[in-house]
């Protein structure tokens, strides 16, 4: 694709969502049924848009009257059915990879980003290879082995980040210090949300995220779930407004994980060991509900930013729906933070360090932050004993 | 002289290598012996624990052992710019795919032409693997074209993709070429609809990108076990053994050495976990076993022990069924499938 290409279908992204969210709402109608034409999984975004309508109108309705408070929500619900439905239909039939691609961002961006999206779509196959061969194994596909992978995953995002840290130092570009975790992060955040799509708010991205925070420390944490969401957003929604608020809330998950650095999971303190994992399903709690608010936030903003109750009413919606699913990952980041510690330490104890495809994650091999070095570099490191 | 190379520490004897401009060296080694690590300290992403010696006085340029891993741009055409080439004639046709989507064949071939730079050090990891009949042709036309331009060409790899252009072959340890031993054929009932097949083994072939793995995938069952083509992503287990639990032991015997059952999967060489995987899935008791591009990283023994397993769960009456571009496996096959 050219840049100018690129360039156009950005422009018309972000003219349809400005009329989707703006115009008067027949627009945004039209909008709903030309996405469904051009879409190829037309049931289900019919069903997003069925209760994104009925959702925001029941509310609204009952925090305005039902007669203005329910139009109102409904027709707030069409604009974000709409805003959602051109950005996903035109992203669906450009190729978010070749839209990227197109857009010829400077090489760190783009190699970054091509690191991120290939990790992901990497571990996306590994995660079904590795459910596969669970499920050939008779194990019935549920919430806790979806869990039950996190481990292996992050070992193998791990490796495929290395794998792509090498064939960049190999075509001559400079990788940084914190490239490997951060795709790690990134990557496996990307990867996750495809993964339990279908269960609002538990995703493994969060847990993902949080992981990451606690393995790699604050920074990767915060910008592994700021990189991994953003690329994701506009992989999956194009300039949808609503996703963006995932970013900088996934990396207030990430800095959560951070705090848990420091705990020894597999030591004899089991009063630090229970604090941890307190404090784990604390914040898979609250950030999930955190999410919800900033998510809710910005709905409103779009449905109904004149009236203070219709705020209320949303976000208070939002929290009681979303009671279960912070539930739900706060267990799962209790649950998970143990085996994932775990499995990254038995892996680096586990085979000769010389065969070993991995480098731990403050190892970087000395070409990691350089330039390709002369051949000779290799020699002179490398003298006879 | 453009490389050499005096010892290695993951390798158990003594080793000095030189290869000269011109020159097509190809390296051969029992699986785990070392071949990738030495290509790597070539290249110079990892450095030797232990080093003697080793020389690359030449910009290498490398293709590594999985090609998906190897790539790093969004599309075909991406990937050449962020080189700062153009995308060769060849791949034209599938410049704007998506990367990540490519098949391993045709990642395989990407990487390839990616290789392709006229770097004066061409190190190539089993590069013929997973490639069709065109592809080999293409990657023998590159080795043609490095070593005519004063290149040195050294090439990991257990198959004969490379033999003939070969100056010489060096041997890391030793790596008997064991004939393969004849497959029995069985007639009995169908034990698959779609493609019809009873029992024995079959091979399934057909180009790159023709949709061998999406089949196999599709017909993979509790009841039908299945070995992937990129076995490490299977591994849910911290050791060997663990892995190996539920297969049986003569099968897991015949391919997993017991050196090896003490060790986390995802530190083992590539056709290290290759016999892992086959002994997962061979080693269970079925009627219908799915195997995908069974051969590849393994040496020569282990590719006797894979005929020997196959020909094992033949005898027993059970299918087994192999996606595979190997010309020796495919002449043991009872029937061909085409993709």
């Amino acid at each position: 694709m050219r840049r100018l290409d690129a360039i156009a279908v950005l422009v018309a992204l972000l003219a349809l969502t400005t009329i989707a969210l703006s115009a008067p709402w027949p627009a945004a109608v039209l909008l709903v049924v030309g996405a469904l034409f051009v879409m190829s999984r037309r049931g289900a975004f019919l069903l997003l848009v069925g209760s994104s309508i009925v959702i925001n109108a029941l509310i609204l309705g009952i925090a305005d009257g039902w007669a203005r408070g329910a139009v109102e929500g409904a027709i707030g619900g069409a604009r974000l059915a709409a805003a959602l439905g051109v950005n996903l239909a035109m992203i669906s039939r450009v190729g978010a990879a070749r839209l990227l691609d197109g857009l010829r961002l400077p090489p760190r961006a783009a190699t970054l980003a091509a690191a991120v999206l290939l990790a992901a779509q990497d571990v996306g196959r590994d995660f079904v290879r590795l459910r596969e061969a669970r499920r050939l194994e008779g194990e019935k596909p549920d919430l806790l082995s979806a869990a039950r992978l996190l481990p292996g995953l992050f070992v193998l995002a791990e490796r495929r980040a290395n794998a792509r840290r090498d064939a960049l130092f190999l075509a001559g570009h400079a990788t940084s210090r914190r490239f490997v975790p951060i795709v790690v992060v990134a990557s496996l955040a990307a990867a996750g949300r495809l993964a339990l799509l279908a269960l609002p708010n538990v995703k493994l991205t969060f847990v993902v995220v949080f992981l990451g925070g606690v393995l790699y420390g604050p920074l990767v944490g915060a910008m592994g779930g700021i990189i991994g969401m953003a690329l994701t957003d506009m992989l999956f929604s194009g300039l949808y407004p609503l996703a963006f608020v995932n970013a900088p809330a996934m990396a207030l998950v990430g800095l959560a994980g951070a705090t848990l650095r420091r705990v020894d999971w597999e030591g004899d303190g089991r009063i630090e060991r229970w604090a941890g994992l307190s404090f784990a399903f604390a914040a898979g709690v609250i950030g999930t509900l955190i999410f919800s608010v900033a998510s809710d936030s910005l709905t409103w903003l779009v449905v109904a930013p004149t009236s203070r109750a219709a705020w209320i009413a949303l976000v208070i919606a939002g929290l009681a729906f979303n009671v279960i699913p912070a539930i739900a990952n706060g267990m799962l980041f209790a649950l998970s933070v143990r085996p994932v510690v775990g499995a990254f330490r038995r892996l680096r104890e586990g085979g000769p360090t010389a065969r070993a495809p991995m480098a731990p994650a403050s190892r970087v091999p000395s070409h990691a932050a350089s330039e390709r070095p002369p051949p000779a570099a290799l020699s002179s490191a490398s003298a006879p004993r | 002289m453009i490389s050499r190379v005096v010892g290695f520490p993951a390798l158990s004897g003594p080793l000095d290598i030189e290869v000269a401009s011109g020159e097509v060296v190809i390296l051969r080694g029992p699986n785990g012996c070392g071949k990738t690590s030495l290509l790597r300290a070539l290249a110079g992403l990892d450095s030797p624990l232990t080093p003697r010696l080793v020389h690359a006085r030449a910009h290498p340029a490398m293709s590594m052992q999985h090609p998906h891993g190897a790539l790093i741009g969004l599309t075909v055409e991406g990937e050449f710019r962020l080189r700062k080439r153009g995308t060769p004639a060849e791949l034209e046709s599938m410049a704007d795919r998506d990367v990540a989507l490519l098949s391993s064949g045709e990642a395989r071939r990407v990487s390839l032409a990616v290789a392709d730079e006229g770097a004066q050090l061409l190190l190539l990891d089993e590069p013929a693997e997973g490639l069709d009949v065109d592809g080999r042709e293409r990657l023998r036309m590159l080795v043609v074209r490095a070593r005519d331009r004063g290149a040195a060409v050294l090439a990991a790899d257990h198959g004969d993709a490379l033999l003939d252009l070969a100056t010489r072959e060096v041997h890391l340890g030793a790596c008997d070429r064991e004939p393969l031993a004849p497959i029995p054929r069985t007639d009995g009932p169908r034990l698959l609809d779609d493609p019809p097949l009873g029992p024995g083994f079959h091979a399934l072939v057909g180009p790159n990108g023709s949709g061998k793995t999406t089949l196999l995938r599709k017909l993979a069952s509790p009841s039908r076990p299945f070995a992937p083509a990129d076995a490490t992503a299977m591994f849910t287990r911290d050791t060997v053994a663990d892995e190996l639990s539920r297969a049986d032991a003569d099968v897991a015997d015949e391919l997993v050495p017991g050196t090896l059952r003490a060790r986390h999967p995802l530190t083992l060489s590539g056709g290290e976990a290759q016999r892992v995987s086959l002994a997962r899935a061979l080693g269970r008791r079925a009627s219908v076993y799915l195997l995908d591009e069974p051969e590849a990283h393994l040496d020569g023994a282990g590719r006797a022990a894979l005929v020997r397993a196959i020909a094992r769960r033949v005898r027993e009456g059970a299918c087994v069924l192999a996606a595979t571009h190997d010309d020796a496996l495919v002449a043991l096959a009872q029937q061909v499938v085409r993709a």
